[in-house]
């Protein structure tokens, strides 16, 4: 895979087929040295991202990497920081000309699509260059448009989309960008996938009962279905996966997430993490969330 | 002379194989080799300190100016290629007028410097134009709710907050307590970084602050008299007078030591209640001779001690 001169200008294909700028777009993102997770619970999206700010005279309370694109919708950004403020600006503009066009608040979901089609035509035209940021949108109050016939608006519906440097986005139940993007994205699918096999024992579990308590009832065993049993056992694990977890058990897993990949060494002012739930969005304090690690460490 | 960047570090929007992109790192080298910038937020006020390299004895330097007044309640230092310094100022300031004509209010500091932050950034975007070659001090004194709150809690007149920003090529903005760019840099920022006061600074923890004060001022009044002579010199207990003066020593402390003479120094403040005002060029001068006979004095000082243990003697003092 030589890149050799097929790298140097975003509008070139190499002869495999790779836009090799792109490819180095991505790896721009991890120049920062930070790395983000985010995770999607039942009722609350989970943000957090790690702060490193290794200049004594900077002022660290302006560092911000989740910032409010509308009242509803917010953005965690990880990459360059200035491509990062520029891509927070922008999608400011659009959910301005959004609501002003249409009257009401742009959903997430629009939003994120609005971006990722700016970061494509970013990598098409010789113009302008690809911005080196990854971003995350979310919500956790669905725009009022959704609800307009209610007496009060549905509330705790949790979104999140993930947009990368290329344009492609997609509705994700929990993430991980920047650095050690890798390491989270695994740590995290383990977490889902043992969240799954629990839920799956915990189903049949249940399912046992229920069926021992109905032949008690009816005096009689009659022979169920095998096949209909596992389908209902799998819609059943399904919804669970992520759909029961609470805003404290996914504040647990994202911090077991940074213990795991960070390292041990991690304390609150290395961090900060937000909670977006149908009250708006919340950051956790320093104490809260050295609580939470010192659990994790003993834990251990 | 190829760098680690070769090949890809011919145009701004090229990705280097890493993720860097060398133009706009080698547009912060142009500010590095430049002339000295420092800056410090004290308290209440705050103040711009830049050497001015001596180009030509015919000039007159002090027309070549590197603190622009950008309001009545903003400033700011260009370091690096000044020309470049020189449109960024130009642009601040119709930015400057534009806010005040659209919300009849006098620009908030972090708004104009995340707005000088998205302009030169946008030049780094671009194939057809280069970066800014400076790193820009954004500094001024903003009132707002913020600032009506902490004064408030503090029992003190909402004289509003002053705020420092720093703006690199890069478009980066990054609120700091104090910072130093430039040729003498390393120096400058060891002797800012020992400014820095010990308590926390964060300027969100407007309770924290008016917390402190209480104590502070509990303590000052239970230990008037024990209190050492030569208090401690910080950020936030100093006037912009003293801070002027420090500003001349650091610079004297940072400046270029093959050159015979010190370039002409620029300084700027923003006082409570003050306009942008610059330091008298009769008054730099006097602080510089002060600052030099005093560093002369400590080093012969300290040439003594050296002396005293060299010869073996008890060098016990009080």
């Amino acid at each position: 895979m030589s890149a050799s001169g097929y790298d140097r200008d975003i509008t070139v294909f190499s002869p495999e087929g790779i836009l090799y700028q792109v490819v180095y777009t991505f790896k721009a993102v991890k120049t920062a040295g930070i790395t983000s997770f985010a995770i999607k619970g039942k009722d609350c999206v989970v943000v957090l991202s790690q702060k490193k700010v290794s200049d004594a005279l900077c002022d660290a309370s302006y560092v911000k990497f989740v910032h409010s694109v509308t009242k509803n919708v917010y953005m965690l950004v990880t990459g360059r920081q200035a491509d990062g403020k520029a891509i927070l600006m922008s999608a400011r503009s659009m959910a301005n000309e959004f609501q002003n066009d249409y009257g009401y608040e742009i959903p997430a979901q629009l939003l994120a699509q609005k971006i990722a089609d700016k970061n494509q035509a970013a990598t098409q035209e010789a113009w302008r260059r690809p911005l080196g940021v990854s971003c995350v949108l979310f919500s956790s109050l669905p725009p009022p448009a959704v609800s307009v016939d209610e007496e009060e608006p549905v509330s705790g519906i949790p979104v999140m989309y993930h947009v990368d440097p290329a344009g492609f986005f997609s509705s994700v139940v929990a993430m991980s960008m920047g650095t050690k993007d890798s390491e989270g994205c695994t740590y995290l699918e383990r977490v889902m996938r043992a969240r799954k096999e629990r839920q799956k024992k915990e189903a049949k579990r249940r399912q046992k009962e229920e069926r021992k308590e109905e032949e008690e009832e009816e005096e009689k065993g009659e022979k169920r279905d095998m096949e209909d049993e596992e389908e209902e056992e799998d819609m059943e694990v399904q919804e669970g996966v992520f759909g029961e977890l609470t805003a404290e058990k996914c504040c647990f897993i994202l911090l077991s997430t940074v213990h795991y990949v960070l390292g041990e060494g991690v304390k609150a002012s290395d961090v900060e993490m937000y909670v977006c739930d149908k009250d708006g969005l919340k950051r956790k304090t320093d104490s809260e969330v050295d609580d939470l690690l010192g659990v994790i460490a003993e834990s251990e | 002379m190829s760098g680690i960047g070769a090949g890809y570090d011919l145009s701004v929007t090229t990705f280097s194989q890493e993720g860097r992109i060398f133009q706009v790192e080698y547009a912060s080298k142009a500010v590095e080799t430049r002339g000295t910038m420092l800056s410090m937020r004290l308290d209440d006020s705050i103040l711009i300190a830049t050497e001015k390299p001596t180009l030509s004895k015919m000039a007159i330097s002090s027309s070549r100016r590197r603190v622009y007044r950008i309001s009545s309640h903003i400033m700011m230092g260009v370091s690096g290629i000044l020309a470049d310094g020189r449109a960024i100022v130009e642009w601040a300031r119709e930015e400057t007028s534009r806010f005040k004509d659209n919300y009849d209010r006098d620009i908030p500091v972090f708004v104009l410097a995340e707005r000088v932050g998205n302009f030169m950034h946008a030049y780094t975007t671009h194939p057809s134009v280069r970066p800014f070659g400076t790193t820009i001090c954004l500094c001024g004194v903003t009132k707002d709710v913020q600032s009506a709150r902490a004064s408030r809690a503090a029992k003190k007149p909402d004289n509003g907050r002053p705020e420092l920003f720093q703006i690199t090529p890069s478009g980066d903005v990054n609120r700091m307590h104090a910072m130093a760019v430039g040729k003498g840099r390393q120096v400058a920022r060891v002797e800012l970084e020992k400014l820095l006061p010990p308590h926390n600074r964060d300027a969100f923890t407007i309770e924290m602050d008016a917390q402190r004060r209480q104590v502070e001022a509990a303590r000052d009044t239970e230990e008037e008299g024990e209190e050492e002579a030569a208090a401690e010199k910080h950020l936030d207990n100093m006037t912009l007078d003293i801070a002027a003066k420090e500003a001349v020593r650091i610079l004297y402390l940072a400046r270029d030591a093959s050159e015979t003479e010190m370039g002409e120094i620029e300084i700027c403040g923003i006082g409570v209640g003050m306009i942008p005002t610059f330091i008298p060029a009769e008054k730099i001068k006097n602080l510089l001779e002060e600052v030099k006979k005093e560093e002369e004095e400590e080093s012969s000082d300290d040439d003594e001690e050296t002396d005293e243990a060299e010869l073996g003697e008890s060098s016990e003092t009080e």
